[in-house]
């Protein structure tokens, strides 16, 4: 399986914007990301 | 023969002339592609992707294989985040007094007891217990602690160390929360300082605040709030302030003011938490609150549009709810133990007590929650959850927001990672 990250342009197709099962954007960037799934 | 389709739960919306992005809300996962292949996708057409591509979608749950049912594929991904341990959420109520009377509050029944109005030591210590052994048994290696009420700043500011004491003595990465009303942060600045997300609720420019939110003896808090804030950021730059702004008709055309207002008072290291306010009863409706909730979450989106063209990150409001879930209890005073901290002080909700080892019917009843077919079928599911069943108690019916979503959404996402 291909790991594919953030901002990698797949196959010149797919930009992944955010990776699936990460923290989606809580804003503040001070507090560690685990409170959100 | 057709090998796979996209699944239901995708937010599908145009970024430009030739690119569109996916938002999976099952997943989280947000990618942009031409708008021509989704084309593609759509009408069954997968040839012009690669199999590492497509093997990419899937793990983004954004296709599946063409026979699997919606419904199977989004309770499958439900129930294993339903059992997940290793980050849990404990909500500690410290006390159910509150010093305030908001015109709005849900949580007038805590006012009403005249017994376990504070958190006692035994009945910590019992609560600290309780999750110690089940930390121990479910491997649990995050804890966000949120204090909550009543208001929890009207418990001593011992007691309130005591808890945090407590807390760090658990084998656990602990994240600390706190939502205040903001009128006793001057009481408690050796506690706050220790927190790492304190959350404050302003409703509006100072008349706006003051109509809504008040103290028991009828008194506006605005200016109170502000001032406290104020000296408080000032000893504390590094602490993460979140003001959060439950928006609805009356305050939603004036929210850029209401906003540049109290940056000019407290500065730019603050996040602001923008939340439609939502009916909790069934004498109110969305037709009260805002009239039109489109016109709430066009005024939220512009806001966060403003907040950062100002350099302040905007925040993504999430319908989440963890009631459901093996990683959210609530601890009240009593000693009781609830799955929501809406139903605090109501001994009938609770789903066990810290003084017993077996869980109570209520705790099978809410844990095994059934969606209905039109929730099944719709693309923000993965996002709301099926919306929240207490106010669907109170309200006598499902409260469905996905009227505000089908503007918020593909809007925020373009404000949050597209820089439109």
């Amino acid at each position: 399986m291909v790991h594919i990250m953030k901002g990698e342009i797949f196959m010149k197709k797919i930009k992944v914007i955010v990776e699936p099962n990460t923290t989606i954007h809580k804003g503040s960037q001070k507090t560690p990301d685990f409170m959100i799934r | 023969m057709q090998k796979y389709r996209l699944t239901k739960y995708n937010i599908i919306s145009p970024i430009n002339n030739t690119t569109s992005m996916i938002f999976n809300t099952l997943s989280n996962a947000i990618i942009e592609l031409e708008t021509n292949i989704i084309t593609e996708l759509q009408n069954g057409n997968f040839s012009n992707l690669d199999q590492d591509s497509i093997n990419y979608l899937m793990k983004c749950l954004i296709i599946c294989d063409f026979n699997l049912k919606d419904s199977d594929l989004f309770e499958s991904v439900y129930k294993i985040e339903c059992a997940q341990t290793k980050k849990i959420g404990i909500t500690i109520i410290p006390s159910r007094i509150c010093n305030m009377r908001c015109t709005y509050c849900i949580q007038s029944n805590l006012f009403n007891t005249q017994a376990f109005k504070f958190l006692d030591l035994s009945t910590l210590k019992k609560i600290i217990e309780w999750i110690k052994i089940n930390i121990s048994r479910w491997n649990t290696e995050h804890i966000t602690v949120l204090f909550y009420g009543g208001e929890p700043l009207t418990a001593a500011d011992e007691m309130l160390i005591n808890i945090l004491n407590e807390f760090d003595s658990l084998p656990c990465k602990i994240l600390y929360k706190v939502y205040t009303n903001g009128t006793l942060i001057n009481l408690h600045h050796d506690f706050l300082k220790r927190i790492n997300e304190i959350e404050v609720t302003i409703d509006g420019l100072e008349d706006m605040h003051n109509s809504k939110r008040i103290t028991s003896s009828g008194e506006g808090t605005y200016a109170k709030i502000i001032s406290d804030l104020k000296k408080f950021i000032s000893t504390n730059p590094k602490s993460d302030i979140i003001i959060r702004i439950n928006v609805d008709k009356n305050n939603r055309k004036p929210l850029i003011d209401i906003v540049n207002e109290i940056i000019a008072e407290l500065g730019k290291n603050i996040t602001f938490d923008f939340r439609p306010l939502i009916p909790y009863s069934n004498t109110i409706d969305n037709e009260i609150l805002h009239g039109d909730l489109v016109d709430t979450a066009k005024a939220i989106c512009a806001c966060n549009r403003h907040l950062k063209s100002v350099g302040i990150s905007p925040r993504l409001f999430t319908l989440e709810c963890g009631v459901s879930t093996m990683s959210q209890w609530v601890f009240d005073t009593d000693g009781n133990i609830y799955k929501c901290s809406e139903h605090v002080a109501q001994t009938n909700q609770a789903v066990t007590n810290v003084d017993i080892d077996y869980l109570y019917s209520n705790f099978f009843k809410i844990m095994n929650r059934k969606f209905d077919n039109e929730c099944l079928e719709c693309k923000y599911l993965g996002f709301c959850i099926g919306g929240c069943l207490n106010q669907e108690r109170l309200n006598k019916k499902k409260y469905c927001l996905k009227d505000f979503l089908d503007y918020y959404i593909p809007e925020i996402m373009r404000i949050l990672y597209f820089n439109q």
